[in-house]
């Protein structure tokens, strides 16, 4: 090992890779935008978005009603799943959890059940086609479906000394939640049935002009919170013992990582659906490329990284060789799991 | 010398630990009353299931006693905030921090936690307290390592560092020479008992290691399933016959001559030796190894001498030569227990 090597150039690496990773993602919002059914080159897009010229209506409206709210929520859904994500790594202490390990967005699921085929069970399809106002219904649904698992872990949480045992139980909480959402789907009708499962694989366009205001200020509250949070996080990596002993209260530092990454979840999956992956992936490829394991550099660098890949599967998703948009989830795994494979193999090198 | 350091850093009150085991409680040692002293390491030593664990866990407030009371600094530990707790009791246990990215110096750095503010930003004592941490226990080239690509030695260096980083009066550590290779085992105590006497650490250490702390530690905690915790200075421990009470049974008995525990057979006989040193201790190492007691000259007919020059050694029976060898090495490769039994 070259070591002597390393202690020089880390830090220095760390700073490039950040700017690169900020450069990066400005042009790739830029491309986001550029790119899709209609085409709209650098120029157009920056007079229309400027306003330096006489805009072009048409393209105003596709650039502000459709292109700029998916992109940014696919930059903030991103960031907000990938810290999510990490927290929930650094608190088990196991690469294998992800923003869902606790069943919160099962819960979400649950919510959206409940409503959609619930509601298509009983009253029929009326409801269902109620555009606007429904998509609002739906983002509620799955924020009290996600907020109500949540409650059910911290009231665990509270009780259960050993994190394994709350890892176990917020599993078998999500599959209560998925057998509960199994049996609304048996008796549902197709159409509502349809529906769900599209609701199921993930969107960033769901998030209309008027409601991305609120997405963004929560996502971004969660994400401040959580950076709140790194010192806490360090310890927690250690093990609950020597985090104890180093003066950490551990059951409320396991209350506020639940708390914070939960509602991170919460949030996120009312407005977009379940997206797969990108919470499992992101931390372990910030923690590949900055060679690190402190929070505070983890935990920007994660947001970072989850919205540039989240804006990179946004872009792919709607490549015109598709004929339309993917869904989301499809991508996310489709584009992050070679990346995360050659990861592995490099680093057995 | 300041108050504190005349005061023991350690000392339980009838202390009774245990767990609990629904509503009932188990307790595995009753009232114990012992002090541990700023300047000296001490080894809590005993069989398997005797408490060992149960009272460092106890004292280390990861689990509460079941009765009676402890000390640290002179003042009750219920009085203690988590985080006055964590700026006076230190930890190394068998589990290691193994998470990934981990280097030596971030975790010297968590070492600062109790010190550090909200954002966990260091300061410039922080800084220095790292660094010397990681120069006193030999391991400051490494700082930028992966934790978990250290040799098991390294990483227990890293581990102890730590708690020096911490800043603590007492220091206690789980089985520290549990995994190491022999040479590490002696490397490690060796750095503690330096710790314990150049830095006036107040250091606790459990082992299964009878030799390593007989050697090493200034005090033992015996502590056995039906015996109350003794406590006492090995030799002392070892020459009234504690060490033999304690640890005696399954066949296995304290040597108190040689410091050794051997399996409590009785010897096919019993020969008297005459060498120079070193010669001595590895004629009757190697006599008692064929199951050959060694003993004064008065209590049997056998004898051994071996001369200063050449090391021609003879054995006689009632003062009659029975069989000579050239040397030391001629002794270790031809000696055999019949020779007792030749008329």
């Amino acid at each position: 090992m070259n070591v002597k090597h390393h202690t020089l150039k880390r830090p220095a690496v760390r700073i490039t890779l950040l700017i690169s990773g900020v450069m990066l993602t400005l042009v790739l919002l830029l491309i986001n935008l550029m790119v899709g059914s209609v085409d709209i080159s650098l120029p157009q897009l920056l007079n229309n978005l400027t306003g330096l010229e006489p805009a072009d209506t048409t393209i105003v409206a596709i650039l502000f009603k459709f292109r700029l709210p998916q992109a940014i929520t696919a930059l903030v859904a991103g960031a907000g799943l990938s810290v999510a994500g990490l927290m929930m790594q650094s608190l088990f202490r196991n690469p294998l959890a992800d923003p869902s390990i606790l069943g919160i967005s099962s819960g979400a699921s649950l919510g959206v059940a409940l409503l959609i085929l619930g509601a298509g069970a009983g009253s029929g399809t009326a409801f269902l086609t109620s555009g606007i106002l429904g998509d609002l219904t739906v983002t509620i649904a799955a924020l009290a479906g996600a907020i109500l698992v949540m409650m059910v872990i911290i009231v665990f949480a509270r009780t259960i000394q050993s994190h394994s045992n709350l890892l176990i139980l917020g599993i078998m909480v999500g599959y209560i939640t998925f057998s509960a959402v199994g049996i609304l789907k048996y008796y549902s009708p197709r159409e509502a049935l349809q529906r769900f499962v599209i609701w199921g694989l993930g969107s960033f366009g769901e998030v209309s002009q008027s409601r991305l205001g609120l997405f963004v200020l929560l996502t971004t509250i969660g994400l401040a919170a959580s950076f709140l949070l790194s010192k806490t996080l360090n310890l927690m990596l250690l093990g609950e013992h020597y985090a104890q002993n180093l003066g950490l209260n551990i059951r409320r530092a396991r209350l506020f990582i639940i708390l914070i990454s939960g509602f991170l979840t919460a949030v996120i999956t009312a407005y977009c659906g379940p997206v797969a992956f990108l919470g499992l992936a992101v931390p372990h490829l910030t923690r590949n490329l900055f060679q690190t394991s402190s929070h505070q550099l983890l935990l920007p660098a994660s947001a970072l990284l989850g919205g540039i890949l989240a804006l990179l599967c946004n872009l792919a998703a709607r490549l015109p060789v598709f004929n339309g948009t993917l869904p989301i989830s499809a991508v996310t795994a489709l584009i992050g799991a070679p990346v995360v494979i050659w990861l592995i193999f490099k680093g057995n090198k | 010398m300041n108050q504190t350091s005349k005061k023991a850093a350690l000392s339980t009150s009838e202390l009774t630990i245990g767990y609990h085991q629904g509503r009932q409680k188990i307790s595995v040692q009753q009232q114990i009353n012992v002090t541990l002293q700023h300047g000296e390491l001490v080894a809590l030593i005993g069989p398997n299931g005797s408490g060992k664990s149960t009272l460092l866990r106890t004292l280390a407030g990861f689990q509460p006693p079941l009765s009676g009371d402890f000390q640290l600094l002179g003042r009750g530990v219920k009085t203690y905030t988590r985080n006055e707790w964590a700026r006076t009791i230190s930890i190394v246990l068998t589990e290691m921090p193994g998470a990934d990215k981990l280097t030596v110096s971030d975790l010297v750095a968590s070492g600062r936690s109790p010190y550090t503010g909200f954002s966990g930003r260091l300061s410039g004592t922080d800084r220095r307290a790292i660094s010397l941490a990681m120069t006193s226990t030999g391991i400051a080239s490494m700082h930028n390592h992966y934790l978990n690509r250290l040799s098991d030695g390294e990483r227990q260096r890293a581990l102890i560092a730590k708690s020096l980083a911490q800043d603590t009066p007492i220091i206690m550590l789980d089985e520290p020479a549990a995994f190491l290779d022999f040479p590490g085992r002696i490397r490690i105590m060796h750095l503690l008992r330096q710790l314990a006497h150049n830095q006036q650490k107040a250091i606790m250490i459990t082992t299964h290691d009878i030799g390593l702390a007989l050697q090493y530690s200034d005090r033992l905690w015996l502590v056995s399933q039906d015996k109350p915790l003794l406590e006492g200075i090995p030799e002392a421990l070892a020459l009234n016959g504690n060490l033999q009470q304690y640890f005696t049974g399954q066949q296995v008995d304290f040597d108190v001559n040689s410091g050794k525990f051997l399996l409590d057979v009785p010897p096919l006989n019993n020969v008297s030796v005459e060498a120079p040193v070193p010669l001595l201790f590895w004629l009757t190492h190697a006599l008692n190894r064929h199951q050959i007691n060694v003993t004064s000259t008065t209590q049997t007919p056998f004898h051994i001498v071996a001369t200063h020059s050449g090391h021609v050694i003879s054995f006689f029976k009632k003062e009659k030569l029975i069989k000579t060898w050239t040397d030391e090495s001629d002794f270790f490769e031809h000696f055999s227990a019949g020779l007792f039994n030749m008329p």
